[in-house]
């Protein structure tokens, strides 16, 4: 498949931080790339640098084959973007704000309709069509903001964290519909702090820290960098601490922990290691409530491969 | 085309508070004009007048007469004539040409000297007689007669006249319009400065300007959108208080003072709506903008005398309004009303004070060039 953005060894300094550094991906064909980061990664940065909305310092960005700058209109014709902060009109209806934006893109009237109807339906603001943007949830005005950015059907399509803050609901309409507008064709680059989020969506995913790549790859690929096998929780009334230690000196075991009736348990990788567990609380008696395990999550490969959680 | 199909989109939603505005706004220009039609306060007090003559031909003291029906005639001594005007013991300090009155029957157009306390308005109503008497003489004289006839036909048609001399319904007309005028400052900036300061803050925001700006349609293609969509901003407010002043004043707008008087406030909307342009950009805030508009619009008009007349405020009041392009559009118009037919090459003061309006306009202009690079950069 072939690379519809190629970004090397991008630089941009704000003063004195350096937000993004010697940044290089490429983004593929219909793929959707995940970005993933905590809070002032640098995710925001890249997207601006990449919309040439932000001069960067050194660095060259290709989008479609052609070197992107501020006026590359025939690029930006192709290009949707959502962002992170809401971007409507207060003084406009739901609907004239898609048509308002859309019809930046799109010249003929006829085609503009048709085009900010399907946005609507995508998003699910059918019922909501008239009202204004003071009258809308913060999930519905998510999904307006959405409207606005991808309505002209562009082939690429930026998401900047379009989840942050929105409720259930809102959130499942809004991953449906990105997914729906990658089935039919486009290209999307999503970047969020919630690996959730990445995990279902995701072809490939980038994960950002202090504005370098730490790790790319898929959800599966990303997982084999840690050497965490499972975490099990168990709940025990009540755990002595020369128990405890014991079950540190089972086979595997990596890490254990014991607070407020819970006792967590980490393995490396390695076979067997739940019938090993229950074997041995089998003969030490020992009484538990709830058992559970856990695969590692891209949190336990982030907190590995810089020491911190993903979130705060 | 979208940009300003929008705008004008968002534009519908200020049409309840632009007609609230012109409502009431034209309710108390309708009582101001009654009032000051009924009350011709200012032009009952006869000015002082002190005059510096040497000729003692016939015109000459058929004029003078004629000035002492409506004035005080000072004798004073020459040295004394300046500290006078100062202390304002003389209205107005007339200085006739040493060949007056050969000059004026040659038709040369003689002129005399005029030196006046400023923004008085006596002096005002002094100056606007003598006119009148000069016009009527001028009219006469085109028709080569002799001095004696001239100033039986002058003096035939004053008297023709005289009990209209204090309440000349031209005069009044267009003192009343005089009044209009300044007070309209008031609206138009109000207007102006709003409805554009909004516009401009809702395209301008940070996120929707992110928006524009990624998309194929050039920067400055939608800045010619919204420019265009400010200037039918202006001229609407233009057009509006030109119409209510031709309803208000027909005989007295369509002369050379209610041309000019359009002209003026014109230049005035012009510089209303690029304050409007700079504080939109400035300011993101919508209520921060109104309320903005309030202070500087009252505040302003008030200083400047868009509500009382100049005269009366103190000079500290008067330095402090010099900053304000609605100082000088009202000293614009109170020039235009003591204009007449015969002194229109005294349009000096006139285009001055359209000229420093225009400068504010200007300065506004280039602030926002400023600002607009000054955002640019941040990035
Ligand atoms: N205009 C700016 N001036 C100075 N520093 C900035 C500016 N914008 C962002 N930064 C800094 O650059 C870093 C990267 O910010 P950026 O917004 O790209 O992060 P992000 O990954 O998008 O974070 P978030 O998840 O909070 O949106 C942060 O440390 C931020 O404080
Ligand atoms: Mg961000």
């Amino acid at each position: 498949m072939k690379n519809v953005i190629e970004v090397k060894k991008l630089n941009k300094k704000y003063k004195n931080l350096q937000a993004v550094q010697d940044l290089s991906f490429e983004v593929k064909e219909k793929e959707i790339l995940g970005l993933l980061g905590p809070n002032g990664s640098g995710k925001t940065t890249t997207i601006n640098c990449l919309l040439s909305l932000l001069n960067f310092d050194s660095g060259s960005i290709n989008i479609l084959g052609k070197e992107m700058t501020p006026d590359a209109y025939d690029i930006k014709s192709k290009i949707g973007v959502v962002f992170q902060d809401v971007a409507v009109f207060e003084e406009l209806t739901v609907i004239e704000n898609i048509t308002y934006f859309c019809g930046l893109y799109i010249k003929d009237k006829k085609i503009r309709n048709r085009y900010v109807e399907e946005a609507i339906d995508l998003v699910g603001l059918n019922d909501f069509k008239d009202f204004y943007p003071k009258k809308l949830s913060g999930g519905l005005l998510r999904r307006l903001n959405i409207a606005c950015g991808i309505a002209h059907k562009p082939s690429i399509i930026f998401l900047d964290e379009p989840t942050v803050a929105v409720d259930p609901q809102s959130r499942n309409n809004i991953l449906e519909g990105i997914k729906k507008l990658n089935k039919e064709g486009a290209t999307i680059i999503y970047t969020t702090h919630y690996m959730e989020e990445v995990e279902i969506l995701c072809d490939r995913i980038i994960i950002l820290d202090k504005g370098i790549i730490i790790a790319s790859g898929t959800s599966k690929e990303l997982k084999e960098l840690t050497s965490i096998e499972e975490k099990v929780t168990i709940e025990i009334d009540d755990l002595k601490q020369e128990i405890i230690e014991e079950f540190k000196k089972l086979k595997n075991v990596e890490n254990v922990s014991y607070d407020s009736k819970l006792l967590y348990i980490t393995y490396k990788k390695g076979k067997d290691n739940l019938i090993n567990l229950i074997e041995f609380m089998k003969t030490k008696k020992i009484k538990y409530n709830k058992f559970f395990s856990e695969l590692p999550t891209l949190n336990d490969v982030f907190l590995e491969l810089t020491g911190k959680e993903l979130r705060d | 085309m979208i940009v300003f199909s929008n705008y004008l989109k968002i534009l519908k939603q200020y049409t309840a508070f632009v007609v609230l505005y012109v409502v009431i706004f034209t309710i108390f220009s309708i009582i101001f004009t009654i009032y000051s039609n009924d009350n011709p306060t200012f032009a009952v007090q006869k000015p002082n007048i002190a005059i510096i003559n040497n000729e003692d031909t016939k015109l000459v003291k058929s004029f003078l007469d004629y000035i002492k029906t409506t004035s005080n005639i000072v004798e004073m001594d020459s040295e004394d004539l300046k500290d006078a005007l100062f202390y304002r013991k003389v209205d107005l300090i007339l200085t006739f040409p040493p060949n007056f009155t050969n000059d004026f029957l040659n038709n040369d157009n003689p002129e005399i000297n005029i030196q006046r306390v400023p923004d008085s308005s006596r002096s005002i109503y002094a100056i606007m007689y003598l006119n009148r008497y000069l016009n009527i003489a001028s009219l006469y004289n085109s028709n080569n007669v002799t001095m004696d006839k001239l100033i039986e036909y002058i003096e035939l048609d004053l008297k023709l006249e005289t009990n209209i001399v204090f309440n000349n319904k031209n005069t009044t007309l267009l003192s009343s319009a005089n009044y209009f005028y300044n007070f309209s400052s008031y609206s138009i900036l109000a207007i102006s400065v709003s409805v554009i300061g909004m516009m401009m803050s809702s395209f301008k925001l940070k996120t929707i300007q992110r928006r524009n700006m990624i998309s194929p349609m050039s920067y400055s293609k939608q800045n010619n959108s919204l420019f265009l969509g400010n200037l039918l901003v202006t001229m609407g407010v233009w057009l509006l208080f030109t119409i209510l002043g031709i309803c208000f004043f027909r005989q007295a707008i369509f002369s050379a003072n209610g041309v000019l008087f359009m002209i003026n406030s014109l230049v005035f909307s012009i510089t209303a709506s690029s304050m409007g342009f700079f504080i939109g950009n400035v300011i993101n805030n919508k209520e921060a903008i109104s309320s903005i508009v309030n202070v500087v619009a009252l505040g302003s008009s008030f200083i400047c005398g868009a509500f009382v007349p100049q005269e009366i405020l103190g000079e500290s009041v008067l330095k402090i309004a010099k900053f304000f392009p609605t100082y000088w559009f009202v000293k614009g118009n109170n020039e235009i009303v003591i204009l007449s037919k015969l002194s229109l090459d005294k349009m000096e003061p006139i285009c001055i004070n359209i000229i420093m309006t225009l400068l504010f306009a200007l300065l506004f202009f280039m602030l926002n060039k400023i600002i607009l690079k000054f955002r640019l950069k941040e990035n």
